[in-house]
């Protein structure tokens, strides 16, 4: 019954061919680590079960944190249970076990691998794995249980921001402590000496053990007392209250229409989530910056234009155009033209983007002190790579719309995203090194423009004369 | 036996019920009727889902329905045809009877002659996410059934099967009775309920329940609905 209840809740289809290969490829990535600590940091072996340690730990975080909010309350699959006599203890444990599960097989991937390097040593590698994945069921329970809170004491009209805020701030959290940790250990490698001879795993695994404990009584009242009305609350702001108002709206053309109202099912979460992946990008960027100055992109307005260019290409809106349309089904006995229709997503991607692109540009022109012109050509830099990715993320998914098959419906389109993310970086590296190495004798900038000019136009030739691209 | 106390359900400011209270007795078919829009769901879903009440409480055969034990005494078969897609009828249906603890190999028997009967033995081993809308309904109507449960509540049951499948599902409906058991389901059909219940649930045009037994005849009933409800 487990492995159905599994099926029902995370839409789990591994096969055994593909826990296989995830095995092989985890035993390859734990060898490759030891491998590359052993050949490139000068210490002895026991020195690394401590950057390992923590590698794991960090890893194992970052996948609860996105994973355990998602599939305990905003999963859509527990609303079709819960008339059924399944425990509500079971529907957690279902959930957090499988991550566990998983948690404990990339603990055991890590750590295992030591035994090749340093047999003698096994002893100390279990019991590094065995806290370290305490350490990482800790974690996921300290996440299930403040998830729990949320959905149970955050008001209704909150929820969703609760969520987004929670797992933002966490990852962004864990994302900078981990490369304000990782780059003194590279650089200073004594550190790990020192670190060894704090990190005691026999030392704390009894205070582990309570915590652990402490942690799962508190998580059981919680799942008793408060899992059910809380979920129940997160999934009436998923879909909206029912009986509110919505005024008329003004819109006469349908294809701006239709697509304007699948947006703005839920506009403010889409803008919030637009703020939320231009302050990661911003983080994310400064801290590379900072911290792996090897990159040698070097020119002026680099600093902006990667980021910009990376803000414009995660856009929600359009890398789920086609798949987070549930009325795309209904247009092939519909008189609406693909094109238009196509037309109209970039443009509506296009419109969301660019909130994003001006918020990064005022805070440019506030925070840097840049001539007038030069901040003119990079909003228009911006815009333009704005429609750019709006266009391309669009075009994948009409091309390949990605189901949404998450948990979370707010979730998907992250593989459109990606694809877009490495093209457009792809470009404006291109356009640096070109202009940088002086091939090209015009200034970054212009050219940038000049480029983004020459790659709208394409796609919209595209559009307007490929006939073989859309089936009207 | 379902009892009702003092049910209240709110979205927002917009009051669904308030203080409603009702009694639907074992060896009973009971229609649900209403107006659209005027909360026969959110009434079936107040009933088997508790922690979306607001205030009030259920009985279900005595045990408040708070209790995880309700739960073992009602089946319920929701308007939603979007459930467990993934599965296949027959990993569908073994859940549902482990759930209700019923036993492997007199399951086995009862499913295979409910599959018959519902014309659904060969697609049993496809998924659900492939079925039409009717196989669905009848897929979920047959887990009801395998369940065993005391009380069945259904969601529009009727509303898209087949008249074949109509008539199969009147005759295990009325077997079901006769055992004893409680039938509550909601339905727009006067004409079928007229001819088939043996009581009729108004949720009238205050949103309070009107209980009345059913007179057999459709334009006696038609006068009700159009007094009470409309």
């Amino acid at each position: 019954m487990n492995r159905t209840l599994y099926k029902i809740l995370l839409r789990s289809k591994n096969s055994t061919i593909v826990w296989i290969s995830y095995v092989i490829v985890g035993g390859y990535m734990g060898y490759l680590l030891w491998y590359l600590w052993s050949r490139y940091i000068s210490e002895p072996v026991s020195s690394y079960r401590m950057l390992v340690s923590f590698l794991v730990i960090w890893l194992c975080t970052i996948a609860a944190i996105y994973q355990i909010p998602d599939q305990l309350c905003t999963n859509r699959y527990i609303k079709n249970v819960l008339c059924y006599p399944i425990s509500h203890k079971i529907i957690v444990s279902a959930i957090l076990v499988r991550i566990a599960v998983i948690q404990f097989g990339i603990c055991f991937m890590a750590f295992g691998s030591q035994f090749l390097f340093s047999p003698q040593q096994g002893k100390d590698a279990l019991l590094a794995g065995i806290t370290c994945w305490l350490l990482v069921c800790i974690g996921d329970m300290a996440i299930a249980l403040i998830s729990i809170i949320i959905s149970r004491f955050s008001p209704v009209s909150f929820e969703g921001y609760g969520f987004i805020s929670f797992q933002y701030g966490s990852f962004l959290a864990v994302v900078i402590l981990a490369v304000r940790a990782i780059v003194p250990i590279l650089s200073q490698t004594d550190i790990l000496l020192q670190m060894r001879e704090i990190w005691r795993p026999e030392k704390y695994l009894f205070s582990i053990l309570l915590s652990f404990f402490m942690l799962m009584i508190c998580l059981g009242i919680a799942i008793k007392y408060w899992y059910i009305r809380g979920y129940l609350n997160v999934q009436n702001f998923q879909y909206g209250s029912v009986g509110k108002e919505i005024k008329p709206t003004r819109i006469k053309n349908p294809y701006w229409l239709i697509e304007w109202k699948r947006v703005t099912r839920n506009k403010e979460l889409v803008f919030f989530s637009n703020i939320k992946n231009l302050l990661t990008i911003v983080v994310l960027s400064i801290l590379l910056f900072q911290n792996f100055g090897q990159f040698r992109l070097e020119g002026v307005y680099v600093m902006e234009m990667l980021p910009l260019v990376s803000c414009c290409a995660v856009n929600t809106i359009s890398s789920t155009a086609y798949s987070g349309d549930m009325n795309r089904f209904y247009y092939a006995f519909l008189p609406i033209s693909e094109r238009k229709i196509f037309l109209w997503k970039t443009v509506q991607g296009f419109f969301f983007g660019e909130s994003t692109v001006l918020l990064f540009w005022i805070g440019i022109i506030l925070f840097r002190s840049i001539p007038v012109v030069d901040a003119c050509l990079l909003l228009a830099y911006g815009s333009l790579m704005n429609y750019a990715c709006s266009w391309m993320g669009g075009f994948l998914d009409y091309k390949a719309p990605r189901m949404a098959n998450s948990t979370n419906e707010l979730l998907h389109g992250n593989t459109g995203k990606i694809i877009v993310l490495l093209v457009s970086i792809a470009l404006t590296v291109m356009e640096i090194y070109l202009t940088d190495k002086q091939i090209i004798s015009v200034s970054l900038l212009p050219f940038a423009v000049i480029t983004s000019i020459c790659v709208v136009m394409i796609e919209v030739s595209c559009c307007m004369f490929g006939k073989e691209v859309f089936h009207d | 036996m379902i009892k009702i106390n003092e049910l209240t359900k709110k979205y927002g400011d917009k009051i669904i019920f308030e203080k409603v209270s009702g009694l639907l007795e074992n060896r009973n078919i009971y229609a649900l009727v209403g107006t659209n829009g005027i909360g026969k769901t959110t009434m079936l879903n107040a009933i088997t889902q508790p922690a979306s009440m607001d205030e009030g409480t259920v009985e279900i055969d005595g045990i408040d329905s708070r209790l995880f034990q309700a739960k073992q005494n009602f089946f319920y078969v929701s308007d939603s045809k979007e459930m467990f897609l993934n599965l296949t009828g027959y990993e569908y249906l073994r859940f549902v009877t482990r759930l209700y603890h019923r036993r492997i190999e007199e399951m086995e028997e009862k499913l295979k002659e409910l599959s018959i009967t519902f014309k659904l033995d060969h697609s049993l081993n496809e998924c659900i996410g492939n079925y039409s809308l009717g196989m669905k309904q009848k897929v979920y109507l047959i887990a009801a059934f395998l369940s065993g449960t005391r009380n069945l509540i259904l969601d529009e049951p009727f509303n898209v099967l087949d008249p074949e499948s109509i008539v199969v599902l009147k005759k295990l409906l009325i077997e079901y009775k006769d055992k004893g058991k409680l039938i509550l389901f909601s339905s727009h059909n006067l004409d079928l309920i007229a001819n088939f219940c043996d009581s009729i649930v108004f949720i009238d045009k205050e949103r309070k329940i009107y209980l009345c037994k059913n007179p057999q005849d459709y334009t006696q009933l038609e006068n009700i609905f159009f007094q009470k409800c409309v």
